[in-house]
Protein backbone atom coordinates (compact mmCIF):
# COMPACT_ATOMS: atom_id res chain seq x y z
CA UNK A 1 0.00 0.00 0.00
CA UNK A 2 1.37 3.37 -1.06
CA UNK A 3 4.82 3.53 0.40
CA UNK A 4 6.50 6.80 -0.38
CA UNK A 5 10.23 6.43 -0.48
CA UNK A 6 12.76 9.13 0.02
CA UNK A 7 16.27 8.90 1.39
CA UNK A 8 15.11 9.99 4.81
CA UNK A 9 11.71 8.56 5.54
CA UNK A 10 8.79 6.42 4.46
CA UNK A 11 5.10 6.99 5.05
CA UNK A 12 3.09 3.83 5.29
CA UNK A 13 -0.56 3.17 5.97
CA UNK A 14 -0.72 1.05 9.16
CA UNK A 15 -4.47 0.50 9.00
CA UNK A 16 -7.62 2.40 8.02
CA UNK A 17 -7.05 5.15 10.60
CA UNK A 18 -3.28 5.17 11.24
CA UNK A 19 -0.33 6.16 9.07
CA UNK A 20 3.23 5.61 10.20
CA UNK A 21 6.16 7.85 9.33
CA UNK A 22 9.41 5.90 9.69
CA UNK A 23 12.82 7.54 9.75
CA UNK A 24 14.96 4.45 10.40
CA UNK A 25 14.92 1.15 12.17
CA UNK A 26 17.37 1.98 14.89
CA UNK A 27 17.80 3.53 18.30
CA UNK A 28 19.63 6.77 17.67
CA UNK A 29 19.30 10.19 19.21
CA UNK A 30 19.50 12.07 15.91
CA UNK A 31 16.79 9.94 14.36
CA UNK A 32 14.64 10.23 17.45
CA UNK A 33 14.99 14.04 17.26
CA UNK A 34 13.27 13.94 13.86
CA UNK A 35 10.46 11.97 15.46
CA UNK A 36 9.85 14.65 18.08
CA UNK A 37 10.23 17.51 15.60
CA UNK A 38 7.55 15.94 13.43
CA UNK A 39 5.22 15.36 16.39
CA UNK A 40 5.59 19.00 17.38
CA UNK A 41 4.93 20.12 13.80
CA UNK A 42 1.76 18.00 13.49
CA UNK A 43 0.40 19.18 16.81
CA UNK A 44 1.09 22.80 15.92
CA UNK A 45 -0.52 22.41 12.46
CA UNK A 46 -3.11 19.64 12.79
CA UNK A 47 -4.78 18.63 9.53
CA UNK A 48 -8.52 18.01 9.28
CA UNK A 49 -9.41 14.83 11.15
CA UNK A 50 -6.09 14.57 13.01
CA UNK A 51 -6.51 12.76 16.35
CA UNK A 52 -3.11 12.06 17.90
CA UNK A 53 0.56 11.44 17.10
CA UNK A 54 2.57 8.89 19.04
CA UNK A 55 6.37 9.02 18.98
CA UNK A 56 8.44 5.84 19.24
CA UNK A 57 12.22 5.42 18.78
CA UNK A 58 12.22 5.93 15.02
CA UNK A 59 8.58 6.23 13.97
CA UNK A 60 5.54 8.42 14.46
CA UNK A 61 2.07 6.85 14.47
CA UNK A 62 -0.53 9.33 13.28
CA UNK A 63 -4.17 8.58 14.15
CA UNK A 64 -6.98 10.27 12.24
CA UNK A 65 -10.75 10.29 11.92
CA UNK A 66 -11.16 8.49 8.64
CA UNK A 67 -14.90 9.31 8.41
CA UNK A 68 -14.30 13.03 8.77
CA UNK A 69 -11.59 12.99 6.14
CA UNK A 70 -13.75 10.88 3.83
CA UNK A 71 -16.43 13.59 3.84
CA UNK A 72 -13.78 15.99 2.52
CA UNK A 73 -11.85 13.65 0.25
CA UNK A 74 -12.51 10.09 -0.87
CA UNK A 75 -8.74 9.63 -1.22
CA UNK A 76 -8.00 9.37 2.48
CA UNK A 77 -4.46 8.14 2.04
CA UNK A 78 -3.44 10.81 -0.44
CA UNK A 79 -5.02 13.48 1.77
CA UNK A 80 -3.18 12.41 4.94
CA UNK A 81 0.16 11.59 3.33
CA UNK A 82 0.34 14.89 1.46
CA UNK A 83 -0.17 16.71 4.74
CA UNK A 84 2.45 14.57 6.45
CA UNK A 85 5.03 15.11 3.71
CA UNK A 86 4.52 18.82 3.99
CA UNK A 87 4.85 18.66 7.79
CA UNK A 88 8.02 16.55 7.61
CA UNK A 89 9.59 19.16 5.36
CA UNK A 90 8.40 21.96 7.61
CA UNK A 91 9.69 20.24 10.75
CA UNK A 92 13.05 19.89 9.04
CA UNK A 93 13.38 23.63 8.44
CA UNK A 94 11.76 24.48 11.71
CA UNK A 95 13.81 22.30 14.04
CA UNK A 96 14.54 24.48 17.01
CA UNK A 97 12.59 22.40 19.46
CA UNK A 98 14.04 23.37 22.79
CA UNK A 99 14.94 20.37 24.87
CA UNK A 100 13.75 20.84 28.38
CA UNK A 101 16.01 19.25 30.99
CA UNK A 102 14.17 17.50 33.80
CA UNK A 103 16.15 16.81 36.99
CA UNK A 104 15.27 13.59 38.79
CA UNK A 105 16.55 13.09 42.35
CA UNK A 106 17.46 9.45 43.00
CA UNK A 107 18.45 7.58 46.11
CA UNK A 108 20.80 4.87 44.83
CA UNK A 109 21.42 1.43 46.35
CA UNK A 110 20.22 -0.08 49.62
CA UNK A 111 16.53 -0.93 49.82
CA UNK A 112 15.78 1.61 47.08
CA UNK A 113 18.20 0.11 44.57
CA UNK A 114 18.45 -3.62 45.30
CA UNK A 115 20.37 -4.40 42.08
CA UNK A 116 23.05 -1.70 42.39
CA UNK A 117 25.61 -4.11 43.88
CA UNK A 118 24.92 -6.68 41.18
CA UNK A 119 25.34 -4.11 38.42
CA UNK A 120 28.62 -2.98 40.00
CA UNK A 121 29.82 -6.61 40.38
CA UNK A 122 28.89 -7.32 36.74
CA UNK A 123 31.29 -4.61 35.61
CA UNK A 124 33.83 -5.08 38.47
CA UNK A 125 33.17 -1.57 39.65
CA UNK A 126 32.32 0.02 42.97
CA UNK A 127 28.65 0.96 43.47
CA UNK A 128 29.79 4.61 43.78
CA UNK A 129 31.33 4.39 40.31
CA UNK A 130 28.07 3.10 38.85
CA UNK A 131 26.23 6.03 40.45
CA UNK A 132 28.81 8.50 39.12
CA UNK A 133 28.43 7.03 35.63
CA UNK A 134 24.62 7.00 35.75
CA UNK A 135 24.39 10.61 36.94
CA UNK A 136 27.04 11.96 34.56
CA UNK A 137 24.91 11.89 31.41
CA UNK A 138 22.02 13.85 30.02
CA UNK A 139 19.61 11.19 28.70
CA UNK A 140 17.23 11.89 25.81
CA UNK A 141 13.62 10.78 26.37
CA UNK A 142 13.10 8.65 23.26
CA UNK A 143 9.49 7.80 24.01
CA UNK A 144 7.00 7.02 26.74
CA UNK A 145 5.43 3.59 26.85
CA UNK A 146 4.93 0.35 28.74
CA UNK A 147 2.93 2.20 31.42
CA UNK A 148 1.58 5.76 31.82
CA UNK A 149 4.58 8.06 32.16
CA UNK A 150 7.32 5.38 31.80
CA UNK A 151 10.17 7.19 29.98
CA UNK A 152 12.54 5.24 27.76
CA UNK A 153 15.87 6.99 28.20
CA UNK A 154 18.66 6.07 25.85
CA UNK A 155 22.41 6.34 25.68
CA UNK A 156 23.45 4.58 28.90
CA UNK A 157 27.23 4.19 29.03
CA UNK A 158 28.57 0.78 27.99
CA UNK A 159 30.43 0.77 31.29
CA UNK A 160 27.20 0.26 33.25
CA UNK A 161 24.93 -1.37 30.65
CA UNK A 162 23.47 -4.67 31.94
CA UNK A 163 21.05 -7.26 30.58
CA UNK A 164 17.54 -7.54 32.02
CA UNK A 165 17.04 -9.82 35.02
CA UNK A 166 16.53 -13.43 33.93
CA UNK A 167 13.41 -13.60 36.12
CA UNK A 168 11.36 -10.42 36.17
CA UNK A 169 10.23 -9.14 39.56
CA UNK A 170 6.52 -9.46 40.32
CA UNK A 171 6.39 -6.03 41.87
CA UNK A 172 8.69 -3.07 41.47
CA UNK A 173 7.83 -0.05 43.66
CA UNK A 174 6.75 3.23 42.03
CA UNK A 175 9.67 5.57 41.38
CA UNK A 176 12.20 2.76 40.82
CA UNK A 177 15.01 3.59 38.39
CA UNK A 178 16.24 0.70 36.28
CA UNK A 179 18.74 -0.23 33.60
CA UNK A 180 18.12 -2.64 30.71
CA UNK A 181 20.90 -2.86 28.13
CA UNK A 182 21.80 0.69 27.16
CA UNK A 183 18.43 2.03 28.26
CA UNK A 184 17.43 3.45 31.60
CA UNK A 185 13.91 4.19 32.79
CA UNK A 186 11.70 4.99 35.76
CA UNK A 187 8.65 2.99 36.84
CA UNK A 188 5.92 5.58 37.58
CA UNK A 189 3.60 2.95 39.12
CA UNK A 190 4.26 -0.20 41.10
CA UNK A 191 4.34 -2.92 38.46
CA UNK A 192 6.05 -6.14 37.44
CA UNK A 193 9.28 -5.65 35.50
CA UNK A 194 12.61 -7.10 34.48
CA UNK A 195 14.93 -4.08 34.58
CA UNK A 196 17.83 -3.97 37.03
CA UNK A 197 16.78 -1.56 39.79
CA UNK A 198 19.60 0.70 40.95
CA UNK A 199 17.69 3.43 42.79
CA UNK A 200 14.40 5.18 43.43
CA UNK A 201 13.09 8.72 43.03
CA UNK A 202 10.72 10.28 45.56
CA UNK A 203 9.07 12.26 42.74
CA UNK A 204 5.69 11.24 41.49
CA UNK A 205 5.89 10.98 37.69
CA UNK A 206 2.24 10.84 36.71
CA UNK A 207 -0.62 13.17 37.65
CA UNK A 208 -4.00 12.43 36.17
CA UNK A 209 -5.29 15.95 36.79
CA UNK A 210 -2.41 17.81 35.14
CA UNK A 211 -1.82 18.65 31.52
CA UNK A 212 0.50 17.13 30.45
CA UNK A 213 -0.08 14.29 32.91
CA UNK A 214 3.57 13.23 32.89
CA UNK A 215 6.48 14.82 34.75
CA UNK A 216 8.79 13.83 31.90
CA UNK A 217 7.64 14.31 28.29
CA UNK A 218 8.82 12.71 25.07
CA UNK A 219 11.63 14.81 23.62
CA UNK A 220 12.82 16.10 27.03
CA UNK A 221 16.24 15.32 28.49
CA UNK A 222 16.71 13.78 31.92
CA UNK A 223 19.51 14.35 34.42
CA UNK A 224 19.65 12.16 37.51
CA UNK A 225 20.97 13.70 40.73
CA UNK A 226 21.94 11.53 43.71
CA UNK A 227 20.24 12.07 47.08
CA UNK A 228 20.69 10.33 50.43
CA UNK A 229 18.20 7.97 52.06
CA UNK A 230 17.22 10.62 54.60
CA UNK A 231 16.70 13.19 51.84
CA UNK A 232 14.52 10.64 50.06
CA UNK A 233 12.40 10.08 53.14
CA UNK A 234 12.04 13.80 53.89
CA UNK A 235 11.06 14.41 50.28
CA UNK A 236 8.20 12.01 50.73
CA UNK A 237 7.02 13.90 53.82
CA UNK A 238 7.16 17.37 52.41
CA UNK A 239 5.80 16.77 48.94
CA UNK A 240 3.75 13.61 49.34
CA UNK A 241 5.51 12.06 46.36
CA UNK A 242 5.56 8.46 45.28
CA UNK A 243 5.99 5.95 48.05
CA UNK B 1 -30.64 7.49 42.98
CA UNK B 2 -28.29 4.78 41.94
CA UNK B 3 -27.73 1.27 40.77
CA UNK B 4 -26.52 -1.21 43.36
CA UNK B 5 -24.52 -4.33 42.51
CA UNK B 6 -25.75 -7.46 44.25
CA UNK B 7 -23.38 -9.49 42.11
CA UNK B 8 -20.47 -8.22 40.05
CA UNK B 9 -20.25 -10.94 37.42
CA UNK B 10 -17.03 -12.22 35.88
CA UNK B 11 -15.69 -8.87 34.70
CA UNK B 12 -17.98 -5.85 34.67
CA UNK B 13 -16.41 -2.46 33.99
CA UNK B 14 -17.57 1.08 33.36
CA UNK B 15 -16.60 2.05 29.80
CA UNK B 16 -17.04 4.63 27.07
CA UNK B 17 -15.35 4.94 23.68
CA UNK B 18 -11.91 5.39 25.25
CA UNK B 19 -9.27 7.85 26.37
CA UNK B 20 -8.11 9.51 23.19
CA UNK B 21 -5.03 11.72 22.82
CA UNK B 22 -2.79 10.50 25.63
CA UNK B 23 -1.00 7.57 24.06
CA UNK B 24 2.18 9.63 23.72
CA UNK B 25 2.25 9.75 27.53
CA UNK B 26 1.93 5.97 27.68
CA UNK B 27 -1.78 6.08 28.53
CA UNK B 28 -3.77 3.39 26.74
CA UNK B 29 -6.98 4.22 24.85
CA UNK B 30 -9.02 1.39 26.39
CA UNK B 31 -12.78 1.85 26.14
CA UNK B 32 -15.35 -0.67 24.98
CA UNK B 33 -14.15 -3.82 23.23
CA UNK B 34 -17.14 -3.97 20.83
CA UNK B 35 -18.02 -0.40 19.86
CA UNK B 36 -20.84 -1.45 17.52
CA UNK B 37 -22.91 -3.07 20.29
CA UNK B 38 -22.03 -0.33 22.77
CA UNK B 39 -22.99 2.48 20.37
CA UNK B 40 -26.24 0.74 19.48
CA UNK B 41 -27.17 0.47 23.19
CA UNK B 42 -26.67 4.21 23.64
CA UNK B 43 -28.46 5.04 20.38
CA UNK B 44 -31.51 3.05 21.53
CA UNK B 45 -31.88 5.43 24.48
CA UNK B 46 -31.09 8.56 22.43
CA UNK B 47 -27.99 8.97 24.57
CA UNK B 48 -24.80 10.64 23.57
CA UNK B 49 -22.83 8.03 21.59
CA UNK B 50 -20.00 8.21 24.14
CA UNK B 51 -22.23 7.99 27.26
CA UNK B 52 -20.91 5.79 30.09
CA UNK B 53 -22.18 2.22 30.12
CA UNK B 54 -21.35 -1.13 31.65
CA UNK B 55 -19.38 -3.77 29.78
CA UNK B 56 -20.27 -7.25 30.97
CA UNK B 57 -18.13 -10.31 30.22
CA UNK B 58 -19.36 -13.93 29.82
CA UNK B 59 -21.33 -13.97 33.07
CA UNK B 60 -22.97 -10.79 34.19
CA UNK B 61 -23.99 -8.84 37.26
CA UNK B 62 -27.19 -8.44 39.28
CA UNK B 63 -28.14 -4.78 39.49
CA UNK B 64 -30.82 -3.15 41.59
CA UNK B 65 -32.28 0.12 40.38
CA UNK B 66 -32.78 2.65 43.17
CA UNK B 67 -34.52 4.92 40.69
CA UNK B 68 -36.58 4.22 37.58
CA UNK B 69 -34.63 4.31 34.35
CA UNK B 70 -34.60 3.31 30.70
CA UNK B 71 -32.01 0.71 29.82
CA UNK B 72 -30.86 -1.10 26.70
CA UNK B 73 -28.78 -4.27 26.51
CA UNK B 74 -26.80 -5.06 23.35
CA UNK B 75 -23.99 -7.47 22.50
CA UNK B 76 -23.74 -11.24 22.58
CA UNK B 77 -26.84 -13.33 23.21
CA UNK B 78 -27.74 -12.62 26.84
CA UNK B 79 -29.83 -14.44 29.34
CA UNK B 80 -31.29 -11.32 30.97
CA UNK B 81 -34.01 -11.21 33.60
CA UNK B 82 -35.94 -8.44 35.28
CA UNK B 83 -37.27 -9.56 38.66
CA UNK B 84 -36.91 -13.12 37.42
CA UNK B 85 -38.75 -12.62 34.10
CA UNK B 86 -36.81 -13.00 30.86
CA UNK B 87 -36.37 -9.88 28.76
CA UNK B 88 -34.99 -9.35 25.27
CA UNK B 89 -31.99 -7.35 24.25
CA UNK B 90 -31.56 -4.73 21.46
CA UNK B 91 -34.57 -2.60 22.56
CA UNK B 92 -35.36 0.09 25.13
CA UNK B 93 -36.66 -1.30 28.43
CA UNK B 94 -38.16 0.74 31.22
CA UNK B 95 -37.43 -0.45 34.74
CA UNK B 96 -39.05 0.89 37.89
CA UNK B 97 -37.35 1.78 41.15
CA UNK B 98 -36.55 -1.38 43.12
CA UNK B 99 -36.28 -3.63 40.08
CA UNK B 100 -33.49 -6.18 39.93
CA UNK B 101 -31.82 -6.89 36.61
CA UNK B 102 -29.69 -9.99 36.22
CA UNK B 103 -27.47 -10.85 33.29
CA UNK B 104 -26.56 -14.51 33.45
CA UNK B 105 -24.69 -16.41 30.76
CA UNK B 106 -23.72 -14.72 27.51
CA UNK B 107 -23.58 -17.07 24.54
CA UNK B 108 -22.88 -16.41 20.86
CA UNK B 109 -20.50 -13.65 21.76
CA UNK B 110 -18.98 -12.96 25.14
CA UNK B 111 -19.68 -9.33 25.94
CA UNK B 112 -22.79 -7.29 26.51
CA UNK B 113 -23.35 -3.58 27.15
CA UNK B 114 -25.94 -2.09 29.47
CA UNK B 115 -26.76 1.52 28.66
CA UNK B 116 -28.82 3.79 30.94
CA UNK B 117 -30.99 6.78 30.09
CA UNK B 118 -29.76 8.46 33.26
CA UNK B 119 -26.18 9.55 33.22
CA UNK B 120 -23.86 7.59 35.49
CA UNK B 121 -21.80 9.77 37.80
CA UNK B 122 -18.24 8.72 37.06
CA UNK B 123 -15.30 11.10 37.31
CA UNK B 124 -13.81 11.79 33.91
CA UNK B 125 -10.04 11.31 33.85
CA UNK B 126 -8.17 12.73 30.86
CA UNK B 127 -11.38 13.12 28.92
CA UNK B 128 -12.80 9.65 29.52
CA UNK B 129 -14.58 7.65 32.21
CA UNK B 130 -13.32 4.31 30.84
CA UNK B 131 -11.74 1.95 33.37
CA UNK B 132 -7.99 1.49 32.92
CA UNK B 133 -7.41 -1.46 35.23
CA UNK B 134 -3.64 -1.66 34.68
CA UNK B 135 -3.04 1.89 35.88
CA UNK B 136 -6.05 2.05 38.20
CA UNK B 137 -7.50 5.07 36.38
CA UNK B 138 -11.03 6.04 35.49
CA UNK B 139 -14.18 4.01 36.00
CA UNK B 140 -15.20 3.26 39.57
CA UNK B 141 -11.96 3.51 41.62
CA UNK B 142 -10.00 2.40 38.54
CA UNK B 143 -11.08 -1.21 38.90
CA UNK B 144 -13.65 -3.76 37.79
CA UNK B 145 -16.96 -3.52 39.63
CA UNK B 146 -17.39 -5.53 42.82
CA UNK B 147 -20.35 -6.82 44.76
CA UNK B 148 -21.73 -4.02 46.95
CA UNK B 149 -20.64 -1.20 44.59
CA UNK B 150 -23.11 1.58 43.99
CA UNK B 151 -23.04 3.83 40.94
CA UNK B 152 -25.01 7.04 41.24
CA UNK B 153 -27.19 8.70 38.63
CA UNK B 154 -26.66 12.34 37.74
CA UNK B 155 -29.24 14.37 39.66
CA UNK B 156 -28.92 17.45 37.48
CA UNK B 157 -30.85 15.90 34.67
CA UNK B 158 -33.63 15.24 37.11
CA UNK B 159 -34.04 17.97 39.72
CA UNK B 160 -37.08 16.53 41.44
CA UNK B 161 -37.23 13.21 43.19
CA UNK B 162 -40.93 13.03 42.45
CA UNK B 163 -41.39 9.99 40.23
CA UNK B 164 -44.31 11.40 38.24
CA UNK B 165 -42.21 14.39 37.19
CA UNK B 166 -39.39 12.04 36.45
CA UNK B 167 -41.49 9.85 34.22
CA UNK B 168 -42.75 12.87 32.27
CA UNK B 169 -39.20 13.88 31.72
CA UNK B 170 -38.23 10.39 30.68
CA UNK B 171 -40.94 10.31 28.06
CA UNK B 172 -39.65 13.57 26.66
CA UNK B 173 -36.07 12.42 26.67
CA UNK B 174 -36.85 9.09 25.10
CA UNK B 175 -39.61 9.50 22.58
CA UNK B 176 -38.66 6.21 21.01
CA UNK B 177 -40.19 4.41 23.92
CA UNK B 178 -43.10 6.66 24.75
CA UNK B 179 -46.83 6.13 25.18
CA UNK B 180 -47.35 3.83 22.26
CA UNK B 181 -45.27 0.97 23.57
CA UNK B 182 -45.13 1.79 27.20
CA UNK B 183 -47.98 3.56 28.83
CA UNK B 184 -46.24 4.78 31.92
CA UNK B 185 -49.14 5.18 34.31
CA UNK B 186 -50.65 1.94 33.21
CA UNK B 187 -47.50 -0.08 33.33
CA UNK B 188 -46.71 1.19 36.76
CA UNK B 189 -49.89 -0.25 38.14
CA UNK B 190 -49.48 -3.43 36.23
CA UNK B 191 -45.82 -4.22 36.37
CA UNK B 192 -42.46 -2.97 37.37
CA UNK B 193 -40.86 -2.95 33.97
CA UNK B 194 -41.84 -2.79 30.32
CA UNK B 195 -39.97 -3.41 27.13
CA UNK B 196 -40.61 -1.78 23.77
CA UNK B 197 -42.10 -4.22 21.30
CA UNK B 198 -39.75 -3.24 18.54
CA UNK B 199 -36.05 -3.96 18.47
CA UNK B 200 -33.10 -3.22 16.22
CA UNK B 201 -31.56 -6.04 14.29
CA UNK B 202 -28.09 -6.76 15.70
CA UNK B 203 -25.68 -5.05 13.27
CA UNK B 204 -23.22 -7.93 13.50
CA UNK B 205 -23.79 -11.63 13.94
CA UNK B 206 -21.57 -13.54 16.32
CA UNK B 207 -22.78 -17.08 15.80
CA UNK B 208 -20.51 -18.94 13.45
CA UNK B 209 -18.63 -22.17 14.02
CA UNK B 210 -15.45 -20.75 12.53
CA UNK B 211 -15.04 -17.03 12.88
CA UNK B 212 -13.68 -15.49 9.70
CA UNK B 213 -11.53 -12.45 10.43
CA UNK B 214 -10.15 -10.24 7.69
CA UNK B 215 -6.66 -8.77 7.94
CA UNK B 216 -4.22 -6.67 6.01
CA UNK B 217 -0.51 -7.53 6.09
CA UNK B 218 1.45 -6.30 9.08
CA UNK B 219 4.65 -4.25 9.01
CA UNK B 220 6.98 -7.29 9.39
CA UNK B 221 4.89 -9.73 7.31
CA UNK B 222 7.72 -10.17 4.79
CA UNK B 223 10.16 -11.09 7.57
CA UNK B 224 8.22 -14.24 8.50
CA UNK B 225 9.28 -17.44 6.75
CA UNK B 226 7.21 -18.58 3.76
CA UNK B 227 5.68 -21.43 5.73
CA UNK B 228 4.45 -19.07 8.47
CA UNK B 229 3.02 -16.63 5.93
CA UNK B 230 1.11 -19.51 4.38
CA UNK B 231 -0.05 -20.97 7.69
CA UNK B 232 -1.38 -17.73 9.04
CA UNK B 233 -3.82 -17.29 6.18
CA UNK B 234 -4.76 -20.96 5.75
CA UNK B 235 -4.78 -22.76 9.12
CA UNK B 236 -7.24 -22.17 11.92
CA UNK B 237 -6.30 -20.72 15.29
CA UNK B 238 -8.05 -21.13 18.61
CA UNK B 239 -8.51 -18.29 21.09
CA UNK B 240 -6.91 -19.35 24.36
CA UNK B 241 -8.47 -18.94 27.80
CA UNK B 242 -5.48 -16.70 28.66
CA UNK B 243 -7.08 -13.88 26.72
CA UNK B 244 -8.31 -10.63 28.14
CA UNK B 245 -9.07 -7.02 27.28
CA UNK B 246 -5.36 -6.48 26.49
CA UNK B 247 -5.06 -9.24 23.96
CA UNK B 248 -6.32 -12.51 22.54
CA UNK B 249 -3.74 -15.28 22.66
CA UNK B 250 -3.95 -17.75 19.80
CA UNK B 251 -3.15 -21.44 19.77
CA UNK B 252 -2.21 -23.08 16.52
CA UNK B 253 0.66 -23.34 14.07
CA UNK B 254 3.63 -21.39 15.48
CA UNK B 255 4.92 -18.53 13.33
CA UNK B 256 8.62 -17.87 12.82
CA UNK B 257 10.57 -14.89 11.57
CA UNK B 258 13.39 -15.55 9.11
CA UNK B 259 15.44 -12.64 10.10
CA UNK B 260 15.71 -12.60 13.89
CA UNK B 261 16.90 -9.05 14.34
CA UNK B 262 15.99 -7.56 17.70
CA UNK B 263 13.12 -5.13 17.24
CA UNK B 264 12.99 -1.83 19.05
CA UNK B 265 9.70 -0.57 20.51
CA UNK B 266 7.43 0.50 17.70
CA UNK B 267 3.82 1.23 16.80
CA UNK B 268 1.04 -1.18 17.77
CA UNK B 269 -2.73 -0.73 17.60
CA UNK B 270 -6.08 -2.33 18.38
CA UNK B 271 -6.11 -5.37 16.07
CA UNK B 272 -2.34 -5.73 15.61
CA UNK B 273 -1.35 -9.41 15.38
CA UNK B 274 2.09 -9.58 17.00
CA UNK B 275 4.23 -12.66 17.40
CA UNK B 276 6.45 -13.12 20.48
CA UNK B 277 9.50 -15.44 20.32
CA UNK B 278 7.42 -18.54 21.22
CA UNK B 279 5.69 -18.16 17.83
CA UNK B 280 2.13 -17.98 19.18
CA UNK B 281 0.37 -14.88 17.91
CA UNK B 282 -1.38 -12.36 20.14
CA UNK B 283 -4.06 -10.02 18.77
CA UNK B 284 -3.92 -6.75 20.63
CA UNK B 285 -7.31 -5.56 21.87
CA UNK B 286 -8.78 -2.42 23.50
CA UNK B 287 -6.43 -2.34 26.53
CA UNK B 288 -3.22 -2.93 24.54
CA UNK B 289 -0.05 -1.05 25.54
CA UNK B 290 0.80 2.03 23.52
CA UNK B 291 3.93 0.53 21.92
CA UNK B 292 5.30 -2.96 21.38
CA UNK B 293 8.45 -4.79 20.41
CA UNK B 294 7.36 -7.97 18.63
CA UNK B 295 7.15 -8.57 14.87
CA UNK B 296 3.74 -7.66 13.44
CA UNK B 297 2.25 -10.33 11.20
CA UNK B 298 -1.05 -8.69 10.36
CA UNK B 299 -3.56 -6.05 11.26
CA UNK B 300 -7.22 -7.00 11.73
CA UNK B 301 -9.42 -4.66 9.71
CA UNK B 302 -11.41 -2.18 11.80
CA UNK B 303 -14.78 -3.49 10.59
CA UNK B 304 -14.01 -6.93 12.06
CA UNK B 305 -12.77 -5.79 15.47
CA UNK B 306 -16.27 -5.90 17.05
CA UNK B 307 -16.58 -9.54 15.94
CA UNK B 308 -13.23 -10.36 17.44
CA UNK B 309 -14.17 -8.53 20.63
CA UNK B 310 -17.11 -10.93 20.95
CA UNK B 311 -14.98 -14.05 20.43
CA UNK B 312 -15.04 -16.13 23.61
CA UNK B 313 -12.16 -18.39 24.65
CA UNK B 314 -12.00 -21.58 22.53
CA UNK B 315 -13.47 -19.81 19.49
CA UNK B 316 -11.86 -21.04 16.27
CA UNK B 317 -10.66 -18.23 14.00
CA UNK B 318 -9.56 -18.23 10.38
CA UNK B 319 -7.78 -15.24 8.92
CA UNK B 320 -8.44 -13.94 5.43
CA UNK B 321 -6.23 -11.45 3.65
CA UNK B 322 -7.82 -8.32 2.19
CA UNK B 323 -6.38 -5.12 0.77
CA UNK B 324 -6.46 -1.84 2.61
CA UNK B 325 -8.85 -0.48 -0.03
CA UNK B 326 -11.28 -3.32 0.74
CA UNK B 327 -10.87 -2.72 4.46
CA UNK B 328 -11.67 0.95 3.98
CA UNK B 329 -14.77 0.11 1.93
CA UNK B 330 -16.01 -2.34 4.56
CA UNK B 331 -15.48 0.26 7.27
CA UNK B 332 -17.49 2.85 5.34
CA UNK B 333 -20.30 0.33 4.87
CA UNK B 334 -20.34 -0.42 8.59
CA UNK B 335 -20.50 3.28 9.42
CA UNK B 336 -23.35 3.75 6.93
CA UNK B 337 -25.19 0.85 8.58
CA UNK B 338 -24.81 2.50 11.99
CA UNK B 339 -26.23 5.74 10.59
CA UNK B 340 -29.24 3.82 9.30
CA UNK B 341 -29.78 2.24 12.71
CA UNK B 342 -29.66 5.68 14.28
CA UNK B 343 -32.17 6.98 11.76
CA UNK B 344 -34.49 4.00 12.28
CA UNK B 345 -34.47 4.60 16.05
CA UNK B 346 -35.22 8.30 15.52
CA UNK B 347 -38.10 7.35 13.21
CA UNK B 348 -39.58 5.20 15.96
CA UNK B 349 -39.61 8.27 18.15
CA UNK B 350 -41.26 10.38 15.42
CA UNK B 351 -44.01 7.87 14.84
CA UNK B 352 -44.89 7.95 18.49
CA UNK B 353 -45.18 11.69 18.54
CA UNK B 354 -47.53 11.53 15.58
CA UNK B 355 -49.53 8.72 17.10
Amino acid sequence: MGIQQSPNYTIERYNERISVVRFERSMDEEINDKVHHLCAAIEANPFLGFIEAIPTYATVAVYYDVFRIYEQSKEVEAFVHQHLEHLILQSWYDRHLSKKVVYIPVCYGGKYGPDLREVAAYHRMLPEEVIAEHTAKLYPVYMIGFAPGFPYLGGVSERIAVPRRSTPRKKIPAGSVGIAGRQTGIYPFASPGGWQIIGRTPLSLFHVDQDPPTHICPGNKVKFTPITASEYEEWGHTTGGAS
Amino acid sequence: MSIFLHRAGLLTTVQDLGRVGYQKYGVIVGGVMDHISAKTANLLLHNEINAPLLEVTLFGPVLEFKKDCWIAICGGEVEAKVNGESISAWRPIWVDKGVKLSIDAISNGCRAYIAFSRRLVIQSVMGSISTNMQAGLGGLHGRALEKGDEIFFDEDANASDDTSDASNEMVMQHPSASHHDVNRTECKKRRTYDACKWQVRPPISFSTSVLSIRCIRGTEFAQFDKQSQLHFFSKTYTISAQSDRMGLRLQGEALRVDDKQEMISDVVAFGTVQVPPDGHPIILMADHQTTGGYPRMAQVILADLPLLAQAAPHTVVKFKEVTLAEAEKLLMQQEKNMKQIKLAIQMKGMQHHAY
